[in-house]
């Protein structure tokens, strides 16, 4: 299994939902080897089988911020995003997916970063993105490149198995 | 003074979903609705598309069950260029739509209604979810659903390109043969499959059937509702979930029409509330009388409950005796108990597992010939299969160059929503009142009237991975917040 996952989350055929796929098809031919850059459509438990195997992830979605105007890309660890509190297998987060592989022991990632893109409107049919969030690609794809860059500097962790 | 209690969203339910618990001024329920805020507004974004982009597209209407409306839109397309696939692409079709059907239900039992049943709709709040279930059930199992689940979801991309959403159908045919080399892959999948499905149906023997208490609730009034039943039948009236002709039992359990799906529309109107975006599908001939079951109510139901009431039995001989041992146990056909469709479901993974293995033992199932290349103009298409959830119908229409004119799906979870309503509203009336409505486990017993049938108002719109909150909130008759409850 390729050690560091960059995924893009969202759906291409709701407007501003497609940017974190947009950012991936951005990225896809910038990394060597030891880098997948995936897009997925999944979400819930179904995120599971995206990380069995890898050693750092960069997930790449969007969220909706109270106001659009002035909000910026936000990085964040996976502790930022609150606990486990697992309501729903299509609805669980990377919070209930990390319990979930500890408690079966399937190696969950030794490292979860999270870019987060403000969007406008990700519920529209559209396969246009609004203008103010398609603007923001490129700056996120840069910062997803630095990122994975500094990962790329330092050994894999001693105890990671990519056979996991 | 009048309350007004709103769960929102509904927890354990793919999409949006609301309830709202109105009480009366002596603090009992008047009525509970179950509403669909959002309005997707599908069917009007792809006119002017072409047809053949529509098992794309319409695989992407959510993230959840992708694979019944690519099946559904390619099928319809079958209709719309009248143009039959060869043998081995029907299989193909068939046995691809099977792995889906039993990993979809496996995803159901143990971890969306797992939380209701394995752990109990009284245990605390905390341990009614995925964690909760995987304490309950042990650590090898949760293994082993897992690993299930991610070889079946394999499968499905090794022969339909991605497992979210399937470059497979195609009108006349599928995207590419089997590979005779794979052919092994898929008959050992299989019966790992099949011991899957026949372990769970022990587990639910093990966990509910043992359980009086559990066995009560679903034979309980407050979840029983004497309806019309929907499904696909194959020639000898068994369920089928690929193709067949739709089947309706009436609430004694005769039969009261069969249809094809372009005659769906003879059979099937919809009836429109202002409180939400859903439609409510009623059976035509009976009329629409209300949120009331019985004879006289064009109410119906779809879901594995419903499928197995609409038939005569199961073609596989596994799921066939699973079949006689449930209604032998409720009391014989129709079950109109709604929390028996979780055992229904069990009964229909072993039928998907055990079709799954016929189809990939078949030896035409590796022929080559995969496609029927169509010829003739377009104008009108409809194809029905049945989703995990129930009866899913796509209808086309399109101009003479093949773009779209006209859409028409009418989704399980619409086939069932005013069988849902019913539902909602008769347990919120037998277990909320003013006393009751900061109690955690009552609350999710009215939650629990509508989780069996498994519903999906599917969005897949994603926010930043999190997990979906459950609000209640108590308002008088003002409108003014009296309480709020967040977990």
């Amino acid at each position: 299994m390729i050690p560091i996952l960059v995924l893009g989350l969202g759906n291409e055929m709701l407007m501003d939902d497609a940017v974190g796929i947009r950012i991936a098809e951005k990225l896809q031919g910038s990394f060597p080897d030891e880098v997948e850059v995936r897009s997925t459509s999944s979400f819930g438990l179904a995120l599971l089988d995206e990380l069995i195997g890898r050693e750092k992830v960069l997930v790449i979605d969007s969220y909706v911020p109270e106001e659009f105007v002035g909000s910026e890309i936000q990085e964040r660890n996976l502790d930022a995003v609150g606990e486990a509190c697992g309501v729903s297998p299509h609805f669980v987060g990377l919070g209930e997916i990390r319990e979930v592989m500890r408690k079966l022991d399937l190696g969950f990632p030794h490292q979860v970063r999270i870019l987060a893109i403000p969007v406008s409107d990700p519920t529209t049919f559209s396969y246009q993105m609004t203008p103010a969030v398609a603007v923001l690609v490129d700056e996120a794809a840069a910062r997803a490149r630095r990122i994975v860059e500094a990962w790329l500097l330092v050994a894999p962790s001693p105890d990671f198995s990519p056979g996991n | 003074m009048a309350q007004r209690i709103t769960i929102d969203p509904i927890t354990r339910l793919e999409g949006h979903g609301k309830i709202e618990i109105f009480l009366d001024d002596a603090g009992n329920v008047s009525r509970a609705y179950f509403q669909v805020p959002e309005l997707r507004g599908f069917e009007q974004f792809v006119v002017g598309r072409p047809a053949e982009e529509m098992p794309q597209i319409t695989s992407r209407i959510c993230g959840v069950c992708p694979t019944a409306h690519h099946m559904a839109a390619t099928k319809a397309l079958d209709d719309l260029y009248q143009v039959d696939p060869p043998p081995a692409a029907k299989k193909l079709r068939e046995m691809i739509y099977s792995i889906f059907m039993l990993e979809d239900h496996a995803l159901h039992f143990y971890f969306l209604g797992g939380p209701d049943f394995v752990v109990g709709p009284k245990a605390p709040k905390g341990e009614r979810n995925i964690l909760g279930v995987l304490g309950k059930v042990g650590v090898e199992v949760g293994k082993r659903v897992i690993a299930m689940r991610k070889e079946l979801r394999d499968l499905i991309a090794l022969l339909g390109g991605k497992v979210i959403h399937p470059v497979f159908g195609l009108p006349g045919g599928v995207s590419k043969p089997m590979a005779p080399a794979d052919q092994p892959k898929f008959v050992e999948a299989a019966k790992r499959g099949v011991d899957f499905a026949l372990f769970t149906l022990t587990v639910f023997a093990d966990v509910v059937l043992k359980n009086k208490e559990y066995v009560d609730a679903i034979t309980s009034e407050m979840y029983t509702h004497r309806t019309y039943y929907m499904g696909l039948v194959d020639e000898k009236n068994r369920v089928n979930f690929y193709d067949g002709r739709v089947r309706v039992v009436d609430p004694q359990g005769k039969e009261f029409g069969v249809f094809t799906a372009r005659e769906y529309l003879d059979s099937i109107a919809e009836h429109v509330e202002p409180w939400s975006y859903i439609k409510f599908p009623y059976l035509k001939k009976v009329g629409w009388k209300g949120f009331v079951d019985g004879a006289d109510s064009g109410v119906y139901s779809v879901a594995p409950l419903a499928r197995l009431n609409a038939s005569d039995g199961m073609a596989t001989r596994r799921a066939n005796e699973a079949y006689e041992q449930l209604f032998a146990t409720l009391g014989g056909k129709p079950v109109h108990h709604t929390l028996a469709n979780h055992w229904a479901r069990v009964i229909e993974m072993i039928y998907a597992a055990e079709r799954f293995l016929d189809l990939a033992s078949d030896p035409e199932i590796i022929d080559p010939k995969v496609r029927t290349l169509p010829t003739e103009i377009p104008k009108v298409g409809m194809g029905v299969v049945e989703a995990p959830r129930g009866t899913l119908f796509h209808h086309y229409e399109t101009d003479e160059a093949g773009l779209i004119t006209k859409a028409n799906l009418i989704v399980a979870t619409q086939n069932n929503a005013a069988r849902i309503a019913l539902s909602v509203d008769k347990v919120a009336k037998a277990l909320i009142n003013s006393a009751t409505a900061n109690d955690d486990g009552a609350l999710n017993m009215v939650e629990m009237a509508f989780r069996a049938y498994d519903p999906c108002h599917g969005c897949g719109t994603h926010s930043l991975p999190g997990s979906m909150p459950l609000k209640i909130e108590i308002r008088d008759c003002g409108g003014n917040l009296l309480r709020e409850i967040s977990r």
